[in-house]
């Protein structure tokens, strides 16, 4: 029954009271949102105390919640701003990328950013693909995480990311350009 | 320019979901989140919905603060509308009543009557304004209320004409005969003897107008409750004692006047006013100094 319900209508459930909505929504989300927050940190232990954030706090805002986006858009914009947060209360701030400067976004350089060591290191493919999205600027990683984690278009990843649809797409375009030159794709 | 025509292509195939980098990241295995923090986030969500006392439907939030005033709203208006009501109620016109009525009169609408009857002339009932409706119940309640201390204070009686008795409970009251409640100094013995006599005096023949006046007051002294003793007046005693006189009931006037003077022994019969009682007083006072 409470399985044909959407993540919409699952939360509303729960706002109402229904604490079994909010398990099944909590199933649905915890391992795409986790891995969202461990690549995009690259800490476990940060990546765990951050996701249990977004989950406390949607419990806190549940009486407010109202239908005015999906679910996913609404959970994923509460974990983009426990990020920044975390970002902000870093000792070098929130990092450049997210500025939008396009020098800076070309600036990378996957030579510059992976030693000899890690790249003989991880000969597999999935193993560099891993090592290689640490090294992309943290506004770029996001954007291709949130594209691949959780199948989220580019209009919805603005969205999330308070940005327009072009500084996105443009993340998002540089973010595969590199991943598949360091993975020869 | 090919080569970047290249990268756009290869760009929107990934946009679409085509592309060999996104089937690589699918391939990569990530652990979910401890054990520990699944039980700690979702005993935080069963804890934050029973300490809001368990579930509830949307309504109640939503419509919480509408409806709170909708409600105050037609509270506010249902007193204002029964509070208009019970004042109609309470201060209703005089309306006639049926001449072939045999159930009494309401205390109020007796006490009204009698009052009218024992007003002035050139007031006549008719003109009796709802103010004086609205006094004249007034005036019954608190009546109904005092103690029998207050009627000391009233000027048509002598404070000495008075009995200061303590109230007694409904319970002695309902018990009384009704004519008790015309209570004098000289006891309510002289009342029933004088109604007794009335009524011997009357039997077989029509009633005379101040037995049924007489009736009328213990009527009014039963509908009041006897909550207080109450006190003829001087001016209606004296106007029965005359109809008694007229009516040649002489030794019924003799027994009335001597209750009178008992009650209101410093008041001055006028002889202009009442000439067939002061010619009867004189004689009962000629009487009294040859014994």
């Amino acid at each position: 029954m409470l399985n044909e319900l959407t993540d919409e209508q699952l939360m509303l459930r729960y706002r109402d009271g229904d604490s079994r909505a909010f398990e099944l929504l909590y199933t649905r989300y915890k391992r795409p949102l986790y891995r969202y927050m461990q690549h995009q940190c690259g800490n476990a232990a940060i990546a765990e105390e951050l996701f249990q954030d977004v989950w406390m706090n949607l419990i806190k805002a549940r009486e407010r919640y109202e239908v005015t986006a999906s679910f996913k858009t609404f959970i994923y914009r509460m974990s983009h701003n426990r990020l920044i947060d975390h970002y902000r209360r870093q000792k070098h701030g929130i990092p450049t990328s997210y500025d939008d400067n396009e020098e800076l976004q070309n600036s990378w350089s996957f030579a510059d950013t992976i030693t000899p060591e890690q790249t003989l290191a991880g000969q597999q493919q999935l193993a560099r693909l891993l090592a290689t999205l640490e090294t992309l600027p943290e506004a770029q990683r996001e954007a291709f995480l949130l594209k691949e984690s959780t199948g989220l278009s580019v209009e919805q990843i603005a969205e999330i990311t308070g940005v327009n649809s072009e500084t996105a797409k443009s993340r998002l375009r540089y973010a595969t350009y590199k991943l598949r030159k360091v993975l020869e794709l | 320019m090919a080569n970047h025509t290249h990268d756009d292509s290869e760009f929107d195939a990934y946009l679409h979901g085509q592309s060999p980098l996104s089937t690589l990241y699918q391939q990569t295995t990530t652990t979910g989140p401890a054990t520990a923090i699944d039980t700690a986030i979702l005993a935080a969500a069963q804890a934050a919905v029973k300490k809001r006392g368990g579930p509830a439907s949307p309504f109640s939030y939503r419509w919480m603060v509408p409806t709170s005033l909708a409600a105050v709203i037609v509270l506010s208006v249902t007193v204002v509308l029964l509070s208009n009501h019970e004042q109609d109620v309470l201060l209703p016109l005089p309306a006639p009543a049926p001449a072939t009525a045999k159930s009494e009169p309401p205390a109020e609408i007796m006490a009204e009557d009698l009052r009218a009857k024992q007003a002035p002339a050139g007031q006549p009932q008719e003109k009796a304004t709802r103010k004086d409706a609205i006094k004249d119940a007034d005036k019954l309640k608190t009546k109904r209320a005092e103690p029998v201390t207050t009627l000391q204070q009233q000027p048509a009686a002598p404070a000495s004409a008075l009995v200061a008795a303590a109230p007694e409970s409904p319970e002695k009251i309902a018990e009384k005969p009704l004519a008790q409640g015309y209570a004098t100094t000289s006891g309510s013995g002289a009342l029933e003897k004088r109604q007794a006599n009335m009524q011997e005096e009357s039997s077989g023949s029509r009633v005379t107008e101040s037995v049924k006046k007489l009736k009328m007051e213990s009527k009014l002294s039963e509908a009041t409750n006897l909550g207080a003793v109450v006190t003829k007046s001087a001016e209606t005693w004296l106007n029965e004692i005359t109809l008694l006189l007229k009516a040649g009931k002489e030794t019924l006037a003799r027994d009335e006047l001597k209750a009178f003077r008992k009650t209101y022994a410093s008041f001055t019969i006028d002889a202009r006013v009442y000439p067939e009682v002061s010619k009867l007083n004189t004689l009962l006072e000629q009487e009294k100094h040859s014994e």
